[in-house]
Formats: structure tokens, sequence, C-alpha cells
């Protein structure tokens, strides 16, 4: 008998329709395990991976929960001191700029005041127009633009910054044209700044108009900083800010636990910023997730601009030249998002796209500022005042979007490959915290293991 | 036309979870179900516990049905993958087992064509589990060695000997002799 011709019959035969009887206890049986939920074997070295994820999440958790409240225990305490300094001081100081204006409008001609007369006036004022005057001629142009830059490099990288940018509103040259010189119109807002800006009170002594030169009066023209270019030349190579913008250096690490929720935790690091946090992911319904995580961020940068982040600490000397501002920042994020799956879970690759934003806090600023002592220039210095915690509400102003690609091995041969998923993507963050739209893009690994 | 939107509503209503509805598409496949299970089992129990096998994961994956396709046609990929698990699972160190039966004997050494489904199905249950599995994967399934080493996690030379051995059992069940020639060696 010919193999083809046994396998012919075989095959016609079985595929003849055939009937069989309906049986109500293979009914019963199914319907039993339906409603029985799946048991899992208990696998210990599942286990011990879970419990070597999760706990280090949970005690981070914890960490970030306490920082969050010690935090907003250190705020409130802040608020309570600035306030009772301001209740106690802004009247007096406002007497002052008052009586430092009349007394520098009858020492000369405001309409004849000229970049020369500037040193002028100083010297032959009181102590009090003195001070006023040199602060007046010392917050140039540059001033503000360059704290208008420094929001921008912040906005870039984690939305924060606006403390000091959103209160400032000063009036422009075209609103001091009136009937009072340019010079003295500024110092009258300045001094109702005051009121309202602690950052310009922390600025308010000496020592600033010593730290710095005073510029030619004529630079100052205009205030209105938000229509003002907005770009921050960072030290860094070419490299370093490819790396800062597009290739962030991390990974993300998860377990799937029963009933479609990852934990994971998150760890990047590249230049001038750090990241961690952890997340959770919940499967809402049919190829949906949605995700939810707390990150504690750090993140630096520094600046030669004169004005940003503007020192309020007293150089060694007063001939001492200021080099450069060491700024560092440490910010609370909260992300969220929605992730539609495309395919199914047992397919080796299932793009995806996933929308959502990100809510952050500054929590702390910490300054270093580096001089070049004129005595001894091969001797630079460094002063690193006490860190200012930063007051600011948690706020939504990031928009994310990502797109990627998740890649299930699959292999039933090897457990740990077939339970593993790697997922790559590109995303692209959109920060509205500033007027002008701040964009970021990069690239992100992960990686989450189902137990 | 009127059977495939009765599926497609029955497969929502199930998506749904609701148990009537799974119940009737049960129902509905029951015999269709079990004639592709009996292939792979030795008897009407074994077939039956892989049938609901692969209900269940019918059911716990039904929202990864393509409405469009041949229900029928996903369920037979899922009722010959559950029958390859139950294998895997309960007979895969299994590959000798005893055949005799003297049930088949026929006078007529072509009289394969007069036999019944029944019997042919019969025939083929006797099978040892490894034969009957790469005879089915192969024979009925259209599978390739290759292909069935890989399901079955075995080797492509040992696929291609099981085949050849059923064929040879099945042939050695249909010879007359049959009985006399193997029935006390193996001793039954």
């Amino acid at each position: 008998m010919e193999d083809n011709y046994l396998d012919n019959v075989f095959r016609e035969k079985l595929e003849l329709p055939q009937h069989h009887d309906f049986n109500e206890s293979a009914w019963l049986d199914l319907e039993s395990r339906l409603e029985e939920k799946p048991i899992r074997r208990i696998v210990w070295w599942r286990w011990a991976a879970a419990v070597g994820i999760l706990l280090p999440m949970l005690l981070s958790s914890f960490y970030f929960y306490n920082e969050l409240k010690q935090t907003e225990m250190q705020l409130a305490n802040l608020e309570t001191r600035m306030n009772r300094f301001l209740k106690k001081d802004i009247a007096t100081i406002v007497k002052e700029e008052e009586a430092n204006i009349a007394s520098a409008e009858n020492a000369q001609n405001p309409r004849q005041a000229t970049d020369n007369s500037v040193t002028a006036s100083i010297s032959s004022n009181t102590e009090a127009s003195n001070n006023i005057q040199k602060r007046a001629a010392a917050l140039p142009n540059t001033f503000y633009k360059n704290i208008n830059k420094g929001n921008n490099v912040i906005s870039t990288f984690v939305s924060e910054g606006n403390t000091v940018s959103m209160n400032m509103n000063l009036v422009t040259a075209k609103g001091a044209e009136q009937n009072q010189p340019q010079r003295i119109t500024e110092t009258i807002n300045r001094s109702k700044e005051y009121a309202t800006n602690p950052t310009y009170l922390s600025a308010n002594n000496e020592a600033y108009s010593k730290g710095f030169p005073i510029p030619n009066t004529n630079t100052v023209n205009s205030h209105n900083w938000i229509s003002k270019e907005r770009t921050l030349v960072i030290k860094e190579s070419a490299w370093t800010k490819a790396q800062r913008q597009f290739i962030p250096i991390g990974f993300e690490i998860g377990a799937n636990v029963q009933g479609g929720i990852v934990l994971s935790q998150t760890l990047s690091s590249r230049p001038l910023f750090n990241n961690e946090g952890v997340k959770a992911a919940v499967n809402l319904a049919n190829s949906t997730d949605l995700t939810l995580g707390a990150n504690y961020a750090a993140y630096s940068y520094e600046t030669q601009n004169v004005g940003i982040d503007f020192p309020n600490v007293q150089p060694k000397n007063t001939d001492d030249l200021f080099q450069k501002t060491t700024v560092a920042e440490t910010v609370i994020q909260v992300p969220v998002g929605l992730k539609y799956n495309f395919g199914y879970s047992e397919d080796v690759f299932s793009p995806f796209v996933e929308i959502g934003g990100i809510a952050k806090k500054s929590i702390q600023k910490t300054y270093k500022y580096e001089y070049l002592p004129t005595q001894k220039p091969s001797e630079p210095y460094a002063i690193s005042p006490k860190p200012q915690k930063t007051k600011e509400r948690l706020a939504m102003n990031t928009a994310t979007a990502s797109l990627g690609v998740k890649w299930n091995p699959n292999l039933p041969k090897a457990p740990i490959l077939d339970n593993m998923i790697v997922q790559a993507e590109v995303f692209g963050n959109a920060d509205f915290e500033t007027e002008n739209t701040q964009w970021m893009a990069g690239v992100g690994i992960s990686m989450s293991y189902a137990f | 036309m009127q059977e495939e939107q009765k599926i497609e509503a029955l497969v929502k209503a199930c998506k749904k979870g609701k148990r009537e509805s799974q119940k009737e598409l049960y129902k509905l496949f029951y015999s269709y179900g079990m004639s592709i299970c009996l292939r792979y089992s030795k008897n009407r129990e074994e077939a039956q516990e892989v049938l609901n096998d692969s209900f269940i994961k019918v059911f716990n994956n039904l929202d990864k049905y393509d409405l469009n396709l041949s229900f029928k046609g996903w369920l037979r990929r899922i009722l010959i993958n559950s029958a390859i698990d139950y294998y895997r699972k309960h007979h895969k160190h299994q590959h000798t087992l005893e055949i005799v039966n003297d049930q088949y004997l026929d006078d007529a050494p072509d009289a394969l064509h007069n036999l019944s489904v029944e019997e042919i199905m019969n025939l083929v249950q006797q099978l040892s589990p490894a034969y009957r599995m790469v005879f089915n994967l192969y024979v009925l399934e259209g599978y390739k060695h290759q292909e069935i080493a890989e399901e079955l996690n075995i080797t492509v030379g040992a696929s291609k000997s099981n085949l050849a051995k059923a064929r040879m059992k099945l042939r050695a069940m249909l010879e007359p002799t049959y009985h006399l020639k193997y029935g006390g060696l193996y001793g039954r």
C-alpha cells in the first residue's frame, strides 16, 4: 500500500462531516473552568525577581513622599518668614525709594541725564540714593534678557523657572518716557517689584553692585522681555548638546503583575540631566493603558551671562571679576499618559502611540558663583550660598507624545525571553509654560518582564 | 450568510462575557471541535478535555479575533494548538505504546476504503500519541516536517521516523493476520 494512497484515504475519511451529540456535562465542566480564577504556579525565582524590583520602587516612593512632605513644610516656613519680613520692611523700603527719587531730582536735572552723569550722580548723592542709583544702573537690559534665557533653558528640560520671570512685568522704555527720566522711572517700578518679588529682595544689597561692573545706562532701552530673544548659550560641545537633546541614556525596568498592571522604575541620565522615578501602567480597556508616574529630576546648567540667576553673594574683593554661574535644580515630575497598543500581546512586534502630559514642581535651586580675583587671576574661587527652596505649585504645562514599538521575543522554549518585552520609542515634548512653546525630542528604551 | 451573522453576534456577546452566548457558541461548534479533537486523542474523554482547553482559549482571546475572518478557521487553529499543548503536557515522553487491537481485521488488503469514518478514527486513535500527532499534523493539517519538529520540539529526523512508523502501524492494523503476529508479542 503506497504512502500516498494511505494518506489520501485517511484525509478524505477524516475530513468528512461528523456528528457528535452535544454533551451537557462537557459544557458544565467548561463553565466551571471559566468561572474559576486562573491558578498560577508559584515559581520562587519569579517572586524573588518581583520583590527585587518592587522593593526599591516602594522605598523610592517612600523617599519621594517624605521629600515632598519635608519640602512643603520648609516652603510653608519660608513663606511665613518672608511674609513677616515683607510686612515689616516694604513700607520702609518704598518710603526710602521715594525720598531718594526726590533727592536725586533735586541734585540734578533728570531730563539731561546722560551716560556719564550716572557716575557723578552716584558720587554726589546721599548714601541711600547712591545705592538705588547703582542698582538702577546695574540692572541692564541684559539682566532681563538673561533671566528670560535662563527660564528658557529650564523650560527646555523640565518646564520650570517661572518663579522669577512670571513676576517680572516692568515698564518698557516707551512707558518711561513720560515726565520722569528713564532711570528714575525704573527705580520706582522696581521699588514696587520689591514688594512682590522675593528674588529682588535677596538682591537688594551692596554685594550686588560690587559683584558686577556698572554698565552704561544707554543699554537700558527696553524691558519688555517677553518679546525679546530667548536663547541661552550654554557652555557645552555639540556632541554633549546632541546627547542632552536627543539621546537620553537610561532605562526603565518593570514588572507586569497579574491584572494588567505594570510597575516600573525609570532611570535616565544625560549631560546636565538626571531623572529617576516610578511608574504604573494600568490596562483600562482593550489595548489601552493608563500610565501614571512620579519622577525626581535633577538638572544643571552654567552660564557666563551676567544677570542670570544673579548672585546675592559678596565676592572676596570688590574688584574680583565674575566668571560664571552654575545652577542646579531639583524637580518633581508627575507624568500621565494614555497608550494605545496596536496588535496583540502575542505579536513579536506591536506598535503603539501614547499621548499625555507632565505636571511639574520645582523644589530647590542651588547656585555656585565663580570669580576671578583681580590680584591673583590664577586662583579662581567659587561661592556657593545655601540652596534656595523654590515656591511653586505643581502645574501641568507640558504635553507629550510618543510613537514606538514593543518587541516580544515570544519564544516558548526560552521562558525568560518569552516573558520579556522590550520597548523602543521616539517622543516629543511641547512645553507651554512660556510664551514661546519649547520643543524637545528624544528616544527611549525600556524593558518589562511579565510575571 | 445568516450563520455568519449569527456567529458574529454570538462572538460580540461572548466578548462581553455573556454566559448564555458562550454556551450557544460552544454548542454550535461542539461537533466540529470534537471531530478534530478526536483525531488527536486516544478516547472521547481526552478529546473533550482538549476541546474545553480550546474553548477556554477562545473565550479568553476573543478580542483578538478578527470578525472579517472565518471563525471556524480560527477555532481550528486553536484546536490543533491545544492538541499540541496537551500532547506536550501529557504524552511527550511516551513514544512507544502498544497498538494492538484485533477489531479491524479485514479480509481484503484494500478494505481501507470500506471502513467507516468512525473506524478510521479508531485506527488513528490507537496509534501512540507521538505517532498520532505527527501523522495528523503531516497528513491532515499539511505541516512540513520542519514545522512539526518546531512545534513538538523534536528533530526533523524524529518527525520523519514517527510518520513512517505511524504508517507502518496503520498498515499492520489493516492486515488480516495482524492480531496473530502482534497480539501475543505485546502480551495483551
